[in-house]
C-alpha cells in the first residue's frame, strides 16, 4: 500500500505521515516512510512517502505506484500527481497557498475533479493545527487499520491537545466515511475497498 | 522492542548500545538528529562543537583515553574534519571510534552532493553502507568492536533516504559499558616523520586484514536467483534494486572498503551480464572495472530510485509532471534576515553569502545574494574581491556559521588590511537545521547552561575597530549603516540582531486598509509569504502574519496599519 502526502511546509504533512505510519507498525505491518528535512519545511514543497505491506523495501514510492495521493494543498496535489496510479484514489483539501513569485492556476479546484479528485472542505477547519488530523482522518476509512488502533496511535504521536487531535480525527472520519458512501457508487472506491478485504489484507500482512 | 526509527535515531540507539561515552557533532542536514537523539541518554557525554574539525578532534581524544565514542556530520562537514581524519587512521584509536557521514545526493539541502566514500578510500579505513535503519542500527554496534579490533577508525555513510527515512527497527535498548586504559605510547599516538612512517607500513597491513574480513563479512551478501541479470548494489540503493528487479540475482556490499574481491569474482561468474548500483559516484563499480571484470555502471548524479533503474536496465519511460508553477522555500514571516536583504537589494551591492537559511534570499524577489560556497567562504572572498578591486560588496554571514568558521576570516581581513564591511545575521541560534544552540546561546547540546560568549567581544578580539549593532526590523537603521560602513575604507563588522521568529511569541498581526492601498505591489518585493495579492490589492493573512512591521515601514501610501 503506497501513501502520497503533499502539501505546503508548515501545514502538517510529516505529523500526518508519522501517524499512519506508527498506526500500521501497531498493526503488525512492515512499514517505511520517507521525507525531507531542512530547507523544505520553510514554506517549500513539501512531500512524505508512507508504505505498507508484508515487506516494504523502496522507502520511496515509485512515481506511478500510489494508491492514495493526500495532499494538504491544491496545487501540490497537481505537481505530485504522476505518483498516484491510474485506479488510485486522490484526496485533496480545497486550501490554496499560493506560491511566491507566480499566479495561482485558475479552476484548479475542477481540474483536479476532472481528474477524479476527491476535494475535502477543510476551510471550516477553525485551528489550521488539526488540520493533518482531521483529514488523515478523512482517508482513514480507506485504510485497513482497526479504530482503536488510530487512536492510540494519535496518543503517541501528539505530544499536546489530544483530545482535540483525537476529536478532529474523528470527525473527519465520520465525514470521509459518508462521503465515500454517498459515492458508494464510485466505482475507485469500490475497487479500493474490495483491495483492501478480508484476504487482501492478511496477504498484505 | 518494536520501534519506528530513523536511521540517523537508530544509529544513535545503536551507539547507546554499544557504550559510546562522547559524541560530538555540527548540525547538517541530514545528519542532525544523530546527536539529538543521543544527547537524551544521561549516559553519553554529548556536544555541539563549533565545527567538525573541533568535535572530530575532541572525539579523538575521547577515544585517546580509552572511551568509545562518536562523531557524526553531513558529507560537506567531513571536509572541515579531513586534516584530523586523514593522520587519525595512520595513528589508530584506543577507545572504538565511528565517524558517521551523512551524504546528501540530489542536494536536497545541500550545496553540493560529493560521495563522501572517497575518504575511506583516500584515509584507508574500512567503509559501511547500511540499507536501512535495521541494518544502521545493527552495524553501529558492530563497528566499534572492529574498530578496536583493527585498531582503525570506522566510517559509516549514509544517504538522506536513510537518514530520514524511518521504518520498524527491533531494538535491545541493553547497553553495555566499555573502558579501555591508556598507555603512553608515543610511537603509536605521536605522528612524527620517524613514528608516522612506521604507522603507514602499519596501516598498509592493517588494510590487508580488512580485505580478508570484507570477504567474510556476514553483511556482504551474495543473493542468487536468475542467472540472467546480477546486480551488486550497496546502501539504500538494495531496497530499490530489489523492488524493480525481485527476480534478479544481487550481491548485496554492505562493507564497501576494501571490496570483499573474492564474493565479487565469485558473483560475476555465476551470472550473465552484471550492473553495479549505486548512489552517486561509480565507488564500487570502478575499483570492480579495475579488476578487469566486464560490468555496467548505474550512478553518476542525484538519489537512486525504482523509476530510474527500470530507465536505466529496461529502458522504461519515467512518467512526467504536470508544468506548474514551483514552489521554493521562503524566509519566514517575520523573519529577521528579511530587513538586510530587502535594503542589500536596494543598495545594489555585490553580496557574498554563506550556509544557512539566508540562501533563500538568493532567489527573486529579493535576489539579494550573489555568492555562496562553503560555511566561512563569504567572508575571506569579500577580502580580495574589496581590496584588490575597490568594489563596493558585502559578506553576509550567520550567527552560529560565524562561529563554526567566520572567526579566523575576520582575524584574516584584519591581520591584511582588508576593506570590506561583513553582516553577521545574529538570529541567536543555528534555524535552518532544527535551533541548535551554539557559543552565543549561552546553551548547550543537553539543554544546560554555560558561559555565553557573545559575537561582539570575538570581533573586538580579533582587531576590528568598526563594529555597529543594529536591530534588523528597523530598515532606516539598516540603511543608514551599511551604507556608512561600506564607504569606509576599513574593515568593519555590522552584527544585526534580533531572535529567529520561530523562537518568538508573534506580535499582534497588521492588515492592509483596501481604502488606501493603490495595488502598488512594494510591500509584495519583501517576499513575505504574509503578503499576497488579493485582486488589485495586497492583502496580509492574518493567521501567518507576523507583526514585524516591515511592511509598514516601506508602504508609500500608509496603508498598512
Amino acid at each position: 500500500m503506497n501513501i502520497v502526502i503533499c502539501g505546503v511546509g508548515g501545514q502538517g504533512i510529516l505529523k500526518a505521515g508519522e501517524l499512519i505510519s506508527i498506526c500500521a507498525m501497531l498493526s503488525d505491518f512492515d512499514v517505511k516512510k520517507s521525507e525531507v528535512h531542512g530547507m523544505a519545511q520553510r514554506g517549500g514543497s513539501v512531500i512524505t512517502f508512507v508504505r505498507f505491506s508484508h515487506k516494504v523495501y523502496s522507502p520511496t514510492v515509485p512515481v506511478g505506484e500510489g494508491d492514495i495521493l493526500l495532499s494538504f494543498e491544491m496545487l501540490e496535489a497537481l505537481r505530485y500527481l504522476k505518483y498516484l496510479k491510474k485506479e488510485g484514489i486522490g484526496i485533496s483539501s480545497n486550501i490554496r497557498i499560493k506560491p511566491a513569485g507566480s499566479s495561482y492556476p485558475e479552476n484548479i479546484e475542477r481540474d483536479l475533479q476532472k481528474r477524479g479528485f476527491v476535494i475535502v472542505d477543510c476551510k471550516s477547519i477553525k485551528d489550521m493545527r488539526f488540520l493533518n488530523t482531521y483529514i488523515t482522518g478523512f482517508i482513514s476509512p480507506l485504510l485497513p487499520f482497526e479504530e482503536n488502533m488510530w487512536l492510540s496511535s494519535i496518543e503517541k504521536v501528539f505530544t499536546k491537545s489530544i483530545e482535540e487531535n483525537k476529536n478532529m480525527f474523528l470527525k473527519g472520519r465520520r465525514d470521509g466515511d459518508s462521503l465515500y458512501w454517498r459515492r458508494a457508487f464510485n466505482r475507485r472506491y469500490r475497487k479500493h475497498k474490495r483491495y483492501l478485504s478480508g484476504k487482501e489484507i492478511d496477504r498484505l500482512r | 522492542m518494536r520501534s519506528f526509527l530513523s536511521g540517523n535515531e537508530s544509529i544513535a540507539h545503536g551507539s547507546y548500545e554499544a557504550g559510546v561515552r562522547y559524541a560530538s557533532s555540527y548540525p547538517g542536514t541530514p545528519s542532525t538528529e544523530i546527536l539529538e537523539t543521543l544527547s537524551r541518554f544521561p549516559e553519553v557525554e554529548t556536544e555541539w562543537a563549533v565545527n567538525e574539525k573541533v568535535a572530530l578532534e575532541c572525539v579523538i581524544g575521547a577515544s585517546l583515553s580509552g572511551l568509545r565514542s562518536l562523531y557524526a556530520s553531513k558529507h560537506v562537514g567531513l571536509n572541515v574534519a579531513a586534516d584530523p581524519l586523514m593522520t587519525l587512521s595512520y595513528t589508530g584509536v584506543n577507545g572504538g571510534l565511528l565517524i558517521v557521514s551523512a551524504d546528501d545526493p540530489s542536494m536536497h539541502s545541500s550545496q553540493n552532493e560529493q560521495d563522501n566514500r572517497w575518504y575511506a578510500l583516500s584515509a584507508k579505513i574500512p567503509l559501511f553502507e547500511p540499507s536501512d535503519s535495521q541494518e544502521a542500527y545493527e552495524l553501529t554496534k558492530l563497528l566499534f568492536d572492529l574498530s578496536e579490533k583493527f585498531d582503525t577508525p570506522t566510517l559509516l555513510r549514509t544517504t538522506t533516504r536513510l537518514s530520514h527515512s524511518k521504518c520498524v527497527v527491533n531494538i535491545e535498548g541493553k547497553r553495555t559499558e566499555f573502558k579501555r586504559l591508556y598507555k603512553k605510547d608515543p610511537q603509536k599516538y605521536a605522528a612524527i616523520p620517524a613514528y608516522a612512517r612506521k604507522m603507514k607500513i602499519r596501516m598498509m597491513e592493517r588494510l590487508d586484514k580488512l580485505r580478508e574480513l570484507s570477504d567474510n563479512f556476514s553483511y556482504n551478501k551474495i543473493e542468487l536467483r536468475s542467472k540472467k541479470l546480477g546486480i551488486v548494489t550497496s546502501g539504500v540503493s538494495y531496497n530499490y534494486v530489489r523492488e524493480a528487479f525481485k527476480d534478479a540475482s544481487v550481491l548485496k556490499i554492505t562493507m564497501s572498503f576494501p571490496l570483499p574481491w573474492k564474493k565479487i569474482e565469485q558473483f560475476c561468474r555465476s551470472v550473465d551480464k552484471v550492473y553495479v548500483v549505486e548512489e552517486v559516484d561509480p565507488f564500487i563499480g570502478e575499483q570492480i572495472k579495475a579488476m578487469g571484470l566486464n560490468i555496467q555502471t548505474i550512478s553518476g548524479s542525484f538519489e537512486m530510485s525504482v523509476e530510474k533503474l527500470k530507465k536505466e536496465i529496461l529502458n522504461e519511460e519515467i512518467p512526467k509532471s504536470i508544468d506548474v508553477p514551483v514552489r521554493p522555500p521562503v524566509l519566514c514571516p517575520g523573519c529577521p534576515h528579511r530587513g538586510v536583504f530587502y535594503i542589500l537589494h536596494k543598495l545594489k551591492l555585490t553580496v557574498l553569502g554563506d550556509i544557512g537559511c539566508y540562501s533563500l534570499a538568493v532567489l527573486p524577489p529579493l535576489c539579494s545574494m550573489d555568492f555562496i560556497l562553503c560555511m566561512g567562504a563569504g567572508i575571506n572572498a569579500l577580502h580580495t574581491f574589496s581590496k584588490l578591486n575597490n568594489k563596493k560588496a558585502v559578506a553576509v554571514i550567520g550567527d552560529s556559521t560565524f562561529y563554526h568558521s567566520g572567526i579566523t576570516g575576520v582575524l584574516n581581513s584584519v591581520y591584511n588590511k582588508g576593506t570590506g564591511t561583513i553582516i553577521i545575521l545574529d538570529n541567536m541560534t543555528t534555524a535552518m537545521t532544527g535551533h541548535q544552540p551554539h557559543p552565543g546561546t549561552g546553551r548547550n547540546a543537553k539543554g544546560g547552561k554555560t558561559q555565553k560568549i557573545p559575537i561582539e567581544n570575538i570581533v573586538e578580539a580579533c582587531g576590528v575597530e568598526h563594529i555597529r549593532i543594529v536591530n534588523p526590523f528597523d530598515l532606516e537603521e539598516l540603511k543608514e549603516t551599511i551604507s556608512e560602513e561600506i564607504e569606509r575604507d576599513e574593515f568593519s563588522v555590522i552584527i544585526a540582531r534580533a531572535p529567529c521568529a520561530l523562537m518568538v511569541e508573534k506580535k499582534e498581526p497588521l492588515h492592509i486598509n483596501p481604502e488606501k492601498c493603490t495595488g502598488c505591489n512594494v510591500c509584495l518585493s519583501l517576499d513575505c509569504p504574509a503578503i499576497q495579492k488579493n485582486g488589485d490589492k495586497a492583502g496580509i493573512i492574518s493567521s501567518l502574519c507576523n507583526g514585524c512591521t516591515l511592511c509598514k515601514q516601506i508602504c508609500p501610501f500608509g496603508a498598512i496599519e
